[in-house]
């Protein structure tokens, strides 16, 4: 017994010194390779290079996710201490984990990079990762990017998530498979606080797996996105390191940024560490727009292998208006609130019939009942009633929407250079717009959600060569506008909200700080064109103005049409009434777009303004790269 | 302003016929989600709304949590979460004997592709004992459609 412990014991002096060599003989290899440099390192601890001053950073905010004090600054140091915490005793316990499971994506990397002898480095059974990864079954990864929903143009903005799609998996039964989903995690629920520290990074973001039918319900049953599934050509090893590096984020928080460090930002530097060499998320410094991204990730050739569509709720349901057509659309709605009368309303109709309208009657009442928050009490009775009058009638499928025939990766690019002329008040001008984001009404609209508009930061400044004059025409922070039509079904509010330092006719063509913002509806007059009526109010802050301010409001009538696919209209009238001036102006526009090609279009504008006695017309040619 | 959606969630899981008590069936879906922010004044002042309320039971690496284990759904527990999860939708596709969901539900219990027909058949034609009331629970669902599995003579080697 003694001598046992005696040379356990010294099998034990014996084991450390033999390890420090090793570990330093280790080290030794990795900064000869200059691995701590490599790309595939950066990846694997998300730094990225300062901005100023020599070095990296990593984005991640986690001190746990470092070995070495330092980690965060000192990639070099991070692989030291990452290699020395691999000679770690112990193994592994349901609370703990050894560092080679813990980092298992950098274990993996650095073992076949730096080869090594499993004699020296004892290999850990990593049960939990392993656990884990054969519950996942990965076989495909899928990229899915949730389209705008209606009457929710910020949602334009969008987010991408990434499916892992099991081998058990088939085409009927993908909700089976994981999503992997990185969000900010909050508990505020005042949404001007949400924004601010939204923006600022003041959410810790994360790392999550999901079932993919709870994104599913999340987004196209509540919040009523289509959804568009991308799958991807990875291999099995690139699928591999990405699971393994997502176990390694899985505690891991960042500071999540609404514009750049996002969702689709973090998706793109997992992406980069499947594959490296990409430098996808390098990309993206200033700020990520998840449909952007997309096409980032799908310009790699070959990389996409099959485009799924996956409508939402509302899509479904207006599809299904067109095809049963508005006076069985109108019993639909009736059955929905009475199904108990569905025997005697829908007697002597073609069962195959009846089936739409009981399918209809049935996925409306879902609707409403998230969009109404409709009470349990009314809508499970009910719900119950229809799908009983529905199991006695033959099997017939419910008709499927197609997909648009433009994807959203396939629209417009999302930042915009405007070079115009034209002539305001008879003199004549040359015009420069920037826009860094996203769609306007006049945009060619394929790709993107019909009349829904969300512009960031867009800059006019004009050159006046006759005058020898040049002038900041407009800067508007943010410009949205959202016209959903209403019909029987739905029933939405059209919108729109305007920030801006904008020169204005009314304050004397000075730069007024300006609120502008209309509510009101939009009504489908014919297909591809759109009748639209809202209530404006208008608020304008500038020191010439009498008070130092003004607030106008009137009424806003229009007209928006998509005659083709290349061609956009868009046409109305307002007249507002100030106080503070105790003046008026009436306004008329008219603007044309017309798509050239995928990234440049043509277009023209006229304004006329009335302004008391005063009319002023100004009128321009333009031309719009997209990128 | 950003109505936390765990009601509407609860609610779009009632509202095929039945309240999936999370109790019931061991394991609900533990994850609250964003709703679809209808209003005005909210989508001006949230330009994304990528974000969910404080929960990690979907956490990667994150130990055991309810029926979850470091973020994946236990085996044992894969079904009454699904099932709990989909009601409305599994309720809708079971009255039709086809869908998506009803699909997914069939291949978690292992009916074979040579059985799928008859199977989504007998739960149209069963329809009324599954979903036997507006309250049924998840747990009770399975129940029902495993009563009714038994007594047919294909599909009786399904039934626990």
């Amino acid at each position: 017994m003694r001598t046992r412990l005696f040379i356990a014991f010294t099998l034990l002096l014996c084991a450390l010194p033999a390890s420090a060599d090793y570990l330093h003989e280790l080290q030794a290899a990795a900064r000869k390779a200059g691995l701590a440099r490599t790309g595939e390192w950066l990846a694997l601890g998300h730094w990225r290079p300062n901005l100023l001053r020599a070095g990296h950073t990593s984005l991640a905010d986690a001190p746990a996710f470092f070995n070495a004090p330092g980690g965060k600054t000192d990639p070099q140091a991070e692989l030291d201490a990452t290699l020395a915490a691999f000679f770690v005793q112990g193994e592994e316990t349901p609370t703990w984990q050894h560092p080679q499971c813990r980092f298992i994506a950098r274990y993996s990397w650095l073992k076949e990079r730096l080869h090594f002898e499993a004699t020296r480095l004892p290999e850990k059974a990593c049960t939990r990762f392993e656990n884990w990864y054969a519950a996942i079954a990965p076989r495909q990864l899928t990229l899915v990017f949730p389209a705008a929903y209606m009457n929710n143009p910020s949602s334009m903005f969008g987010h991408t998530l990434l499916r892992v799609d099991t081998s058990e998996q088939s085409d009927g039964t993908r909700l089976f498979s994981y999503a992997l989903n990185y969000a900010a995690e909050t508990n505020d629920t005042n949404g001007m606080v949400f924004a601010v520290k939204g923006l600022l990074g003041g959410y810790p973001g994360y790392f999550t797996i999901t079932p993919y039918y709870a994104k599913v319900k999340e987004y196209n049953d509540l919040e009523n996105r289509d959804l568009w599934e991308y799958e991807l050509a990875f291999t099995p090893a690139e699928i591999r390191r990405l699971l393994e590096h997502a176990w390694e984020l899985g505690q891991v928080n960042f500071d999540y940024f609404f514009f750049d460090e996002n969702c689709s930002y973090q998706l793109l530097a997992l992406l980069d560490v499947a594959r490296p060499g990409h430098h996808l998320a390098e990309r993206f410094p200033a700020w990520a727009i998840p449909s952007d991204t997309v096409r980032a990730v799908l310009e790699e050739e070959g990389l996409l292998t099959r485009v799924q569509f996956r409508p939402a709720l509302a899509t479904r349901i207006r599809h299904q208006v067109t095809v049963l057509g508005d006076e069985h659309g109108a019993l639909a709605r009736t059955v929905a609130e009475t199904p108990e009368r569905s025997g005697e309303i829908l007697q002597g109709m073609a069962s195959v019939q009846a089936a739409q309208v009981l399918d209809l009657a049935y996925d409306y009442l879902q609707y409403r009942a998230a969009d109404e928050d409709l009470p349990r009490e009314y809508v499970a009775p009910r719900a119950l009633a229809l799908l009983r009058a529905r199991s006695a009638l033959p099997t017939a499928a419910a008709p499927v929407p197609r997909p648009p025939a433009v994807r959203p990766d396939q629209g417009h690019g999302t930042a915009r250079v405007v070079l115009g002329t034209g002539a305001r008040d008879g003199i004549g001008f040359t015009e420069l717009r920037l826009r860094p984001a996203y769609h306007d009404l006049v945009d060619p609209q394929s790709g993107y959600s019909e009349g829904a508009q969300i512009n960031f930061f867009d800059i006019a400044a004009r050159w006046y060569p006759g005058e020898n004059d040049h002038e900041l025409r407009w800067f508007r922070f943010v410009d949205i506008v959202s016209l959903s039509p209403r019909d029987a079904f739905f029933q939405p509010l059209s919108w729109r909200f305007t920030a801006a330092l904008e020169r204005r006719a009314i304050a004397s063509d000075e730069l007024p700080f300006s609120i502008s913002a209309g509510v009101g509806g939009a009504w489908q007059l014919r297909p591809r064109l759109l009748g639209f009526a809202l209530a404006e109010l208008d608020i304008l802050a500038e020191d010439d103005l009498p008070d130092g301010y003004a607030v106008g409001a009137g009424p806003l009538l229009g007209l928006y049409a998509t005659p083709t696919d290349r061609l956009t209209l868009l046409a109305g009238a307002r007249a507002r009434r100030y106080t503070g001036l105790w003046t008026h102006e009436a306004e008329a526009f008219l603007q044309a777009g017309y798509e050239l090609r995928r990234d440049l279009a043509a277009r023209v504008e006229l304004t006329s303004t009335h302004l008391e006695d005063d009319q002023l017309f100004e009128g321009g040619v333009s031309l719009h790269w997209y990128f | 302003m950003k109505k936390i959606a765990f009601s509407a969630l609860a609610l779009a899981l009632s509202t095929g016929t039945a309240m999936a008590q999370q109790n019931n069936v061991g394991c609900g879906l533990g994850s609250m989600v964003f709703d679809g922010q209808r209003g005005v004044a909210p989508q001006v002042l949230a330009a994304t709304t990528n974000a969910t309320f404080g929960n990690q039971t979907f956490g990667i690496s994150s130990g055991t949590l309810g029926c979850t284990q470091d973020g994946v759904v236990s085996s044992t527990a894969k079904l009454s979460m699904f099932t709990g999860s989909n009601m409305d939708k599994l309720a809708a596709d079971m009255s039709k004997g086809q869908g998506e969901t009803l699909e997914t539900l069939a291949d978690l219990m292992g009916v074979e592709a040579a059985d799928k027909a008859t199977f989504f058949t007998a739960t149209r034609d069963n329809f009324d004992k599954i979903f036997s009331s507006s309250d049924v629970t998840a747990e009770q669902v399975l129940g029902n459609l495993n009563d009714v599995l038994a007594a047919d003579a294909k599909l009786s080697r399904y039934a626990a």
